[in-house]
């Protein structure tokens, strides 16, 4: 995965810079400040040494406090001369990001200096490079939705989630589940027919729905119709848990009904607002 | 990208029973800069070698060389080591553990799957993609 990138588009500029001088609790203090690893040490304008935030923490009292009581020192007994590293790697600011991705590999140290005639113009260290990762991971490799429910009415009208879960879905090449919930049948027809028509009846708005479902889907997205019957908002919730979904998109008055119990985002898109929302 | 296609497996760990000269041998024999801390296959905490550093006693110490070293084995790791450290899973996207070692400060990240230590992600690995050479 090697990227065309310049170390002076990355690096971290400027610098704080310390002097061979400079006691360690300064040093720590600035250390932390800047959030880099390693901090430059200047003696005259002249770039002589790098000190560590690694060796810093070697020569500082222990942190446990079972043995910190033997110790006299304090930091700033200590100056930065004393543990600075006079090794230092340095790279020009039109070098590749590659360059210091190598380095940093071979751990010859925690961070490299960009200097440029003799001046320290910027640091680059893990942290800049994980910066650089991350954009160039989420540029290859957007982050995508898997799977997306869509909560469709009993008519075009009640249905305005359904041109934007397409939308979504065609964009993130998601898998989309449309899931119809019939209104259960008025309870006086219930009380007027045999159970065994009922069921029959129940059936048959089941393949319709069903049927109706599939004429809304174009062949070139990866679909699945469910229907189910009763309580719309308590279905949709089922489904989403069930088949690990990572965005509901639903009409307004459903999403709102749903979002404290739906185990993942949900998408309310007001009725109405489907010829805007396909666009 | 997965983390899964980066992790490498744990190449040591230590017990909670363990003391700061454990680690530090366990460090050295393995050349690595961290070590998770593990009771039962369960991950307890991480070590690493700054950590490590900064707990050792100083140059500046009173203590004799044979006094110091006997007292680096009686303090455990668990007195130093970062509890709870963020983990990741193996199908977790390689751009999310990323943004975890950079804003943590660790240069590891325990893999963990139903609870148990799968694997390490190192920052120095993930950086090493950007140096080329390996696929993708």
């Amino acid at each position: 995965m090697k990227i065309d990138m310049r170390v002076k588009v990355v690096m971290k500029s400027p610098v704080p810079t310390v002097e061979p001088g400079t006691t360690l609790g300064e040093a720590e203090t600035l250390l932390a400040q800047a959030g880099t690893p390693a901090l430059p040490v200047m003696e005259g304008g002249r770039l002589v040494g790098l000190v560590h935030r690694r060796d810093l923490r070697r020569v500082r009292p222990s942190t446990v406090p079972a043995l910190a009581r033997y110790e006299w020192a304090s930091p700033d007994r200590l100056r930065v001369a004393d543990v600075m590293r006079r090794e230092i790697v340095t790279v020009a600011p039109e070098a590749e990001v590659a360059e210091v991705a190598r380095i940093l590999k071979s751990r010859e140290a925690d961070a490299v200096l960009v200097v440029d005639g003799g001046e320290v113009v910027g640091l680059v260290g893990i942290r800049e490079l994980l910066t650089v990762l991350v954009r160039e991971l989420e540029r290859r490799w957007p982050p995508r939705l898997g799977r997306i429910l869509a909560a469709v009415g009993a008519d075009e009208r009640a249905a305005p989630a359904l041109p934007v879960a397409l939308a979504i879905a065609r964009h993130h090449q998601a898998r989309l589940i449309l899931l119809h919930v019939m209104a259960p049948l008025r309870p006086r027809l219930v009380a007027e027919v045999g159970r065994d028509i009922l069921e029959r009846v129940a059936a048959q708005r089941r393949a319709h729905a069903r049927q109706w479902l599939t004429s809304l889907v174009p062949a070139e997205l990866d679909v699945t119709v469910a229907v189910a019957e009763n309580d719309e908002a308590a279905e949709v919730v089922a489904v989403a848990s069930r088949d690990a979904v990572d965005l509901i998109v639903a009409e307004t008055s459903l999403a709102q009904a749903i979002a404290h119990q739906a185990p993942c985002p949900v998408l309310a898109v007001p009725a109405g607002r489907t010829q805007h929302a396909s666009r | 990208m997965r983390v899964g296609e980066r992790m490498r497996p744990v190449a040591v760990s230590l017990p909670p029973t363990a003391s700061l000269a454990d680690a530090q041998r366990a460090m050295g024999t393995h050349s690595v800069t961290w070590v998770p801390v593990v009771e039962d296959g369960r991950l307890v905490g991480l070590i690493g070698d700054e950590d490590l550093a900064a707990a050792w006693p100083s140059p500046a110490t009173t203590l004799t060389v044979g006094e110091a070293t006997y007292q680096v084995t009686t303090v455990p790791v668990t007195a130093v080591m970062r509890t709870d450290p963020p983990v990741v899973v193996p199908d977790s996207p390689l751009a999310d553990a990323a943004i975890l070692l950079r804003d943590e400060g660790l240069g590891v990240l325990p893999v963990v799957e139903e609870g148990r230590l799968v694997g390490l992600l190192s920052a120095v690995d993930l950086v090493a993609l950007l140096a080329g050479g390996t696929a993708a």
